[in-house]
C-alpha cells in the first residue's frame, strides 16, 4: 500500500460506534452532580492555594532564619566566618523560598527547576568554600559526623510535618514530592553551615548527604500518606 | 449506528483550535499520519485534530471559537469558585459526559467509571482553590479524572499482586475490569481492544488527544509532564495502534 496514494482513514472514529462512548447513566450523572452540589453548599468559600503556599513558605523560612540567627548569636567559632558565607547562605535561602512555594503551587512551574539548580550551585559552593577556608581540604577530625546529620534532620522535622500535611491534600507526583523534600532539607544545610566548621568532606557527606536523605525521606513519606484528593 | 455516532459527537466534540493558532500544526500531525517516512502500508491514523484551515478566515474562526470556549469556561469557573451553584451545574453538564467516557476507557468498567466520575466532581468542588486562573478549565478537570483513574488502576494492580503473588503479564485495564462490553460493529471493537492493550500512560495520551481533542500543551498540563513527553507518549500509542489495527479494513 502506497502511503502517498492512500488517503488517511480515521480509524479511531470507529470509537463513535462503541457503547463505551455512551453517556453515563442518568443516575450516575445526577449522583455525581448531587454529591458535588452538596459539597459546594457545605463549603461555599474556596481556600486558595496561595494561602497554603504562604503558610508553608513562611513557616519553613521562619524555622531556617530563627535557627540560623540563634546559632550565630550564640557564637560558635564558625559563626565568625558567617559574613564570608553570607552570599551562599542567601542563595540557599532564596532557593528554599522558591522550593517551598513550588512544592505547593499547582501544576508544573519553572521555579522548581530554578530551586534545584540554585541548591546544587549553593551546595557546591559550600563544599568549595570550606575546602578553601580549611587549607585546601587538609585533614580535620571528622569524628561524630553523624551528629551533624542527625541535627540537620531534626532541624527539618517541623517544616517537614507542615509540608506533608499540606501536600497530602494534593495528588502525588514524584517531582513535587522531591521538591517538598528539598524545600525542608535546606533548613539543615543553612544551619549546619553556620554551626559547623569541619572539613569539606564532612560538609559533603554529613551536610549535603543529610539534605539528600531528607529529600528521599520526605518523598517516601509523602508517597505513603493516604490521600483523598486527586487535584493536581 | 447513526444515532450512536451522533451521541459520540455530543460526548466528544470536535477539537477546537489552540488559542496560539498552532493546533493541527506539526505538534499534532506530522509524526503520526503525514510523514512519508512513517508510511509502511499500514492503516493510517489521523490525529482527530481538524485539518489546518486553509483560508485565513477559517483559521481566525477556529481560534476565535477556542478562545470563546476558554473565556466561557473561565467565567463559569470564576463564578463557581465564588460558590455559584449554577456555574458548577453548567460546568458539570458540559464536561461530565466527556470525563465519564475518558475514565471508562481508562479503567474499562462502567460501575467504576460512575464512581470515578463522582470522585472527580467532588474533587473539583473541594479543590477548586487549586485551580490556577488563566489555565484551561477542561485540562484541569481531565487532570483530576486522570489522577483518579491512575490511582484506581494502581490499586487494582496492588490487589492483583496480593491476590495472585504471580508475575502474570496482563494489562492494567484487564486487571480491574469487568468482562468488557464488546462493541459492535467489529471495527469499534477492534479499536477498543487495541486501546485497552496500550499502557495506561499511552492510553490516556491517545484518548485525550484523539478522542477528547486536547492540544498537546493541554495534555502536558493535564498529565503534569512536558509537551515533549506528551507527544512521545501519544506517538508511541499511535505506533502501537497502527500495528495492531493494520489488518483492519476500510472504515470510511
Amino acid at each position: 500500500m502506497n502511503r502517498s496514494t492512500t488517503p488517511p482513514r480515521d480509524v479511531l472514529a470507529a470509537l463513535g460506534e462503541s457503547p463505551l462512548s455512551a453517556p453515563p447513566a442518568g443516575e450516575a450523572f445526577s449522583a455525581s452532580r448531587t454529591a458535588a452540589l452538596a459539597a459546594l453548599r457545605a463549603r461555599p468559600r474556596e481556600i486558595p492555594w496561595t494561602r497554603q503556599a504562604a503558610v508553608v513558605t513562611g513557616f519553613g523560612l521562619g524555622v531556617t532564619l530563627v535557627g540560623a540567627l540563634v546559632t550565630a548569636l550564640v557564637g560558635g567559632p564558625a559563626a565568625r566566618l558567617f559574613d564570608a558565607r553570607l552570599p551562599v547562605v542567601t542563595l540557599l535561602l532564596g532557593a528554599q523560598a522558591v522550593a517551598l512555594w513550588a512544592a505547593v503551587r499547582p501544576g508544573r512551574w519553572w521555579g522548581a527547576t530554578m530551586a534545584w539548580s540554585a541548591t546544587a550551585v549553593g551546595a557546591a559552593l559550600l563544599v568549595g568554600l570550606r575546602a578553601a577556608t580549611t587549607g585546601q581540604g587538609q585533614a580535620v577530625s571528622d569524628a561524630g559526623g553523624w551528629i551533624c546529620t542527625a541535627s540537620h534532620l531534626a532541624v527539618g522535622l517541623a517544616p517537614a510535618v507542615v509540608m506533608l500535611s499540606v501536600v497530602r491534600r494534593i495528588s502525588w507526583s514524584l517531582p513535587r514530592a522531591l521538591t517538598a523534600g528539598l524545600a525542608v532539607g535546606i533548613s539543615g544545610l543553612v544551619w549546619g553551615e553556620i554551626a559547623c566548621e569541619r572539613s569539606w568532606n564532612h560538609v559533603l557527606v554529613s551536610h549535603v548527604g543529610a539534605l539528600a536523605v531528607m529529600v528521599l525521606a520526605c518523598a517516601l513519606a509523602s508517597r505513603l500518606l493516604a490521600r483523598g484528593t486527586f487535584a493536581p | 449506528m447513526q444515532v450512536a455516532w451522533q451521541a459520540q459527537r455530543r460526548v466528544a466534540p470536535a477539537p477546537a483550535a489552540d488559542p496560539s493558532g498552532r493546533e493541527g500544526m506539526p505538534e499534532s500531525a506530522g509524526a503520526f499520519d503525514s510523514s512519508p517516512a512513517a508510511g509502511r502500508g499500514m492503516v493510517e491514523l489521523t490525529t482527530g485534530v481538524p485539518p489546518l484551515p486553509q483560508r485565513p478566515d477559517d483559521r481566525a474562526a477556529a481560534v476565535s471559537s477556542a478562545a470563546t470556549r476558554d473565556a466561557d469556561d473561565d467565567a463559569l469557573m470564576a463564578r463557581f469558585c465564588a460558590g455559584d451553584d449554577r456555574a458548577f451545574e453548567a460546568l458539570h453538564g458540559k464536561y461530565a459526559h466527556q470525563l465519564h467516557a475518558f475514565v471508562r476507557r481508562m479503567v474499562g468498567d462502567r460501575a467504576l467509571a460512575d464512581d470515578l466520575l463522582q470522585t472527580t466532581f467532588l474533587t473539583v468542588v473541594r479543590a477548586r482553590g487549586r485551580y490556577l486562573r488563566g489555565t484551561s478549565v477542561r485540562a484541569w478537570m481531565f487532570a483530576i479524572a486522570a489522577n483518579a483513574a491512575r490511582d484506581s488502576l494502581r490499586r487494582a494492580r496492588v490487589r492483583r499482586l496480593q491476590a495472585t503473588q504471580a508475575s502474570q503479564e496482563s494489562s492494567d485495564r484487564q486487571a480491574c475490569a469487568e468482562p468488557p462490553v464488546l462493541p459492535d460493529p467489529p471495527a469499534a471493537r477492534a479499536v477498543e481492544e487495541a486501546l485497552g492493550a496500550l499502557s495506561p500512560e499511552q492510553r490516556e495520551a491517545v484518548l485525550l488527544h484523539k478522542v477528547h481533542g486536547l492540544s498537546f500543551s493541554e495534555i502536558a498540563e493535564t498529565l503534569g509532564i512536558s509537551v515533549g513527553a506528551a507527544k512521545v507518549r501519544a506517538h508511541r500509542g499511535y505506533e502501537h495502534l497502527r500495528v495492531r489495527l493494520a489488518p483492519l479494513g476500510d472504515l470510511t
